[in-house]
């Protein structure tokens, strides 16, 4: 008995010591292709099983008894063409620069048996076309996956490597969800000659048609096959399609508007445009590189130059409509226009335009009002109440004011925002209102648009206490809406998104799809700049295109949202989609006003900041040459347009060198700010910072570390920790204290600097870049030429790759370069960066940089 | 799941090594795949990085020679015999031409001092494999193919190429003796119900 209970029990032991692991399935796996008759080792490795074989040759999944992991082989059919190896070794050593997340890595190249081999990571998972088969993927994980694949590129075009023959079969999703892109730079080692069809069947339909021609490939040729495998994905079908090479080179040199417009009706139109962009059948009309294609559709890894800062907007005086719902009775004559005379100077034009319009809308209220009432149109009837509760909320707010004549400005544009009657349309759900909560919105509204926001913070309490208490999603979405505009006017950005979530959410669940787009909107600002996540910020905007489309006739919305994207867009350094944001926004504007209204000035002034921006200095300064004037005389000159439009002015002096001009006008838009937000306001900011950076030029150091000290405890004061906004005034601040003198201190604030941008922007964006050049600023000043070099040389590389070498500020660092040089005494190298630098320069109409580098040119003793 | 001493050659074996025989070499793999547990514990705990080496020679003499099958032998026992006297030879080997490897007497604790890396980390696994390393070599094996592997002990005697009356004895002394050094070990050896819950959870399980 004992004996056999014993035995039990060393059989339990034994049981527990007879477990597996990885590694004994790997051996098994070994042995079993050895059995299959298949190499069991290559090189040191041993080979375990055939992944897969191709027209190159075989892949097999091998195990590296050394390093002890798993790895994948290619062998190669390459037998018997002399120095293959060696150039295949050479290929290797290139390939193993790249040392990116996004590209299989490649550890070794060697022969075996004849045949040459290429260890490289193994990546276990699939290739993108079976991922995006595996089950519905949505827009945002496709993206996800593409943009990380384009990382892959571009990280290897960075390096000077191009793929060649980028497809979904070579990038590779990995269970964790990693994205690979595999097999760059091995489509020539193709056995199959090029007219076979065979061996390229898999790759021409992503070749780019130049390369079917016979053109070697080059990183806009993988442009063309990233857009094509990324429509293919996010379309669902194949762009390019044709019985033969032929017929798919015909279908590639059409254009691809129509292969993307009928493959992809659902896909958003701003995906469209890159798709568009990056398939153009000729090179020169693609993206300039992967970076530019990955930027317009990826946040911010690249970021706006020190000189051009986008304006902080608060959005004032909300688009939107509210309802009541009176029973369907010919109301009481309105009396807006009497009411505000009675307070009104009759001498004041501006007095006199506001009177004339206010009775302009109670002869439409009147007429529209008897017209949808005799027709049964309830809905309607409650639109018309709406806007004129708004108005009469307007009146009230002028009456009640101490100084009228003051409000009439503001009122009259406040006045211009609210839709008429005749833009009322049939919404069932609105005539359900509670009318106590639309008065005290509306009131609260008008205390906003009149500059008291307390007041309208207060009143907001009261309509919210209705929404509540009638227990209706609409009411409290609106309410939540209006209560995140408040909150960004104060610039608490988490009270904002709260806000803003509410209301969105609400008004979604409650059909209310106008207050919807409009929160998504307001939202893509909040998250976009005042958090500083882009990429949340697209999701925002998906949204709203998404709600707002389904609202009939929503041109006003759809500005509203342009309007919010440009501004996300404009502080993150998207060129492209500012400038087409922008562009957009003065169509919208023009068709809703006529093109001389506030909407249309104010998207005149984003279509200058987006020229500003994009470096085409000459079309800012033609644009902005009589916008100011046009902005003060529509709005008056105690108004935050006007001191945006000041801004904006500065910023295109700015870019055009005329330093003097600039100055003017940000002083005035910091007198106009103090005027209206007061001086510790975080508004403020951008006139600070671009003021100190103009004293900067100017050589008032002193100066300029004064405002930037202001603007640096109002940003502390008012923006979270890591915002963007910090960082460039803590930058700043290190430019200004090194022009000081203050050297130490301005090593301390650099270096801060550079780790804010690094951990917002990334590495190798232009605020890194930027950074850089004025640490090598900072070391030069201290002697430290070898380190300046260092700096302004990694600089000048992140700004040419980002910028592109033909960008003015690009061509600048590269001159900065220059004079590290020159102050390191190695004038022979400096000069060839000088020339460089000042044909770019030149070229991009830039003269005063462009004069400084030639008198640097001089001072090497160069002729330029 | 293990063989249950059945003097039968079983007739699965054969006929996948008919197939094999005639050129499918899937029906090789299924044989591989079949006795791989038994042959990788011949090796695991006793060679340490030479075990994958010598599993795969095994596997692959006894596919490639496929005549050194003896009449009425089970391929399973084939490739264990085999297995044990690649096992020996390569404690010879690494011995030298002065070296004593005597299986009767020499334990792999004596022929092979450095701890093994692919020793079990859990404890009750490292303590057998510990008292395991410990006895002589063949009382080892002799015992593992009676627990792992469940041969009868006539079975066994084919594979160590020695008479059942040895095995039995060698069996029997083996437990005696595994039993005192697991003691010694653990001296809070788990009673007998927590074993029994350990030994459901360890199971038999295959690779």
């Amino acid at each position: 008995m004992e004996a056999a209970h014993d035995d039990a029990r060393l059989r339990a032991w034994f049981g527990a010591a007879a477990q597996t692991d990885a590694g004994d399935r790997r051996l098994l796996a070994q042995i079993c292709a050895a059995v299959r008759g298949e190499p069991t080792r290559i090189g040191r490795h041993r080979v375990l099983r055939r992944l897969g074989r191709g027209g190159f040759g075989e892949v097999f999944e091998a195990h590296d008894p050394v390093l002890q992991r798993g790895v994948a082989i290619k062998l190669l059919h390459a037998r018997g063409r002399e120095g293959r190896a060696r150039s295949l070794q050479q290929e290797a050593q290139a390939l193993a620069r790249i040392a990116h997340p996004n590209v299989v890595e490649v550890f070794e190249v060697g022969e075996h048996d004849g045949e040459v081999f290429i260890v490289m990571e193994l990546v276990e998972g699939t290739d993108l076309g079976s991922w995006a088969a595996a089950r519905p993927r949505s827009l945002d994980e496709q993206l996800a996956v593409l943009r990380a694949a384009g990382e892959g590129l571009a990280a290897a075009h960075a390096v000077g490597i191009v793929h060649g023959d980028f497809k979904p079969a070579n990038v590779l999703v990995a269970a964790d969800g990693r994205v690979k892109v595999a097999d760059f730079g091995l489509a020539r080692w193709l056995e199959q000659p090029h007219d076979d069809g065979i061996g390229l069947a898999g790759t021409l339909p992503y070749l780019a048609p130049e390369l079917q021609r016979g053109a070697g490939p080059s990183p806009s040729a993988d442009v063309f096959a990233w857009g094509a495998t990324a429509c293919e994905i996010v379309c669902g079908r194949r762009v390019f399609t044709g019985a033969s090479a032929a017929a798919l080179l015909q279908a590639k040199l059409q254009g691809t508007s129509t292969a993307v417009t009928a493959a992809a009706s659902d896909v958003p139109g701003w995906l469209r445009r890159r798709l568009d962009a990056a398939l153009a059948p000729d090179p020169a009309r693609r993206p300039a590189s992967m970076r530019a294609l990955l930027d317009g559709l990826q946040p911010p890894r690249r970021g706006a130059t020190t000189l051009a800062l986008a304006a902080v907007v608060v959005t004032v005086g909300a688009l939107g409509a509210t309802t009541a719902a009176p029973p369907c009775a010919p109301g009481a004559a309105p009396q807006w226009a009497t009411r505000a005379q009675a307070v009104l100077a009759d001498d004041d034009v501006d007095a006199r335009t506001l009177l004339e319009q206010l009775r302009a809308r109670e002869r439409d209220d009147e007429a529209q009002r008897q017209a949808v009432c005799a027709a049964g149109r309830r809905e309607a009837r409650a639109c018309i109440d709406a806007a004129a509760v708004r108005t009469g909320a307007l009146v009230d707010a002028l009456v009640a004011s101490e100084q009228p004549s003051e409000h009439v400005r503001p009122t009259l544009r406040a006045l211009q925002e609210i839709r008429g009657p005749e833009g009322c349309v049939d919404d069932p759900a609105r005539a359900r209102l509670d009318p106590d909560f639309v008065a005290a919105q509306a009131a609260s509204r008008a205390a906003f648009a009149a500059g008291d926001p307390a007041r309208a913070r207060t009143l907001l309490g009261d309509a919210l206490a209705r929404a509540d208490a009638t227990a209706d999603p609409r009411a409290r979405a609106e309410a939540s809406r209006l209560q995140g505009m408040l909150a960004l006017d104060r610039f608490d950005a988490d009270a904002a998104f709260d806000a803003f979530n509410t209301a969105y959410w609400l008004a979604t669940s409650a059909g209310d799809d106008a207050t919807a787009a409009m929160a998504a909107a307001e939202q893509v600002l909040t998250v976009g700049n005042f958090q500083g996540r882009p990429l949340e910020a697209e999701a925002w905007r998906r949204h709203a295109e998404a709600a707002l489309a389904r609202v009939p006739d929503h041109a006003w919305l759809e500005l509203a949202l342009v309007t919010d994207a440009f501004k996300v867009d404009h502080e993150h350094g998207r060129v492209q989609d500012a400038v087409a944001m922008a562009e957009r926004a003065v169509e919208l504007a023009a068709a809703l006003d006529g093109g001389d209204g506030p909407q249309s000035l104010r998207a005149q002034r984003m279509r200058v900041e987006a020229a500003v921006l994009a470096g085409d200095v000459t079309g800012a300064t033609a644009a902005v040459a009589t916008l100011r004037d046009r902005t003060a005389a529509v709005f008056g000159e105690d108004d935050v347009e006007v001191v945006l439009a000041d801004l904006t002015q500065a910023n295109v002096a700015l870019a055009a060198g005329a330093p003097e001009r600039a100055e003017v006008s940000l002083r005035r838009a910091l007198d106009g700010g103090a005027r209206v937000h007061g001086r510790a306001h975080a508004f403020n900011l951008t006139a600070l910072q671009n003021l100190a950076a103009v004293e900067l030029e100017r050589g008032d150091a002193a100066a300029a570390v004064a405002h930037l000290d202001e603007a640096l405890a109002i940003a502390q004061a008012s923006l979270d920790r890591g915002h963007p906004r910090v960082t460039w005034i803590v930058g700043a601040r290190g430019v200004a204290l090194t022009q000081a003198g203050r050297l130490d201190e301005a090593d301390a604030a650099l270096q801060a600097a550079l780790v804010g941008w690094t951990a917002s922007h990334g590495s190798h964006s232009v605020k890194v870049g930027v950074t850089l050049s004025n640490l090598a600023d900072l070391a030069t000043a201290r002697g430290q030429h070898e380190q300046a070099i260092d700096h302004a040389r990694r600089a000048a590389d992140i700004l040419e790759t980002a910028l592109g070498e033909a960008h003015p500020h690009a061509a600048a660092f590269r001159a900065n370069l220059g004079r590290a040089l020159m102050a390191a005494d190695r004038c022979d190298e400096a000069v060839p960066q000088f020339r460089v630098a000042l044909a770019r320069l030149q070229a991009a109409q830039v003269e005063r940089d462009a004069a400084t580098a030639r008198q640097w040119l001089a001072q090497c003793g160069a002729a330029p | 799941m293990g063989y249950h001493g059945d003097d039968v050659a079983d007739p699965d074996d054969a006929e996948l090594l008919t197939r094999w025989r005639d050129g499918d070499r899937s029906a090789g793999e299924a044989l591989v795949a079949r006795h791989f547990p038994a042959v990788l514990r011949m090796f695991r705990h006793k060679v340490g990085d030479a075990a994958d080496d010598l599993v795969q020679q095994t596997f692959l003499t006894c596919l490639e020679h496929r005549d050194g099958i003896r009449d009425g032998e089970r391929f399973r026992g084939y490739l264990l015999r085999v297995g044990w006297s690649r096992l020996l030879r390569h404690f010879r080997e690494r011995a030298g031409p002065r070296g004593k490897v005597d299986p009767m007497t020499s334990s792999v604790a004596e022929l092979a001092p450095t701890p093994s890396a692919t020793v079990g980390r859990e404890d009750e696994r490292t303590q057998l494999l510990t008292a395991l390393a410990q006895l002589p070599l063949e009382m080892q094996v002799a015992l593992e193919l009676y627990y792992w592997e469940e041969l009868t002990a006539g079975e066994i005697a084919a594979v160590l190429e020695v008479p059942e009356g040895t095995v039995r004895s060698r069996l029997r002394l083996g437990r005696d003796k595994l039993r005192e050094r697991l003691a010694l070990l653990d001296p809070h050896a788990p009673d007998g119900e927590a074993l029994d819950q350990r030994a459901r959870a360890a199971g038999r399980p295959d690779p």
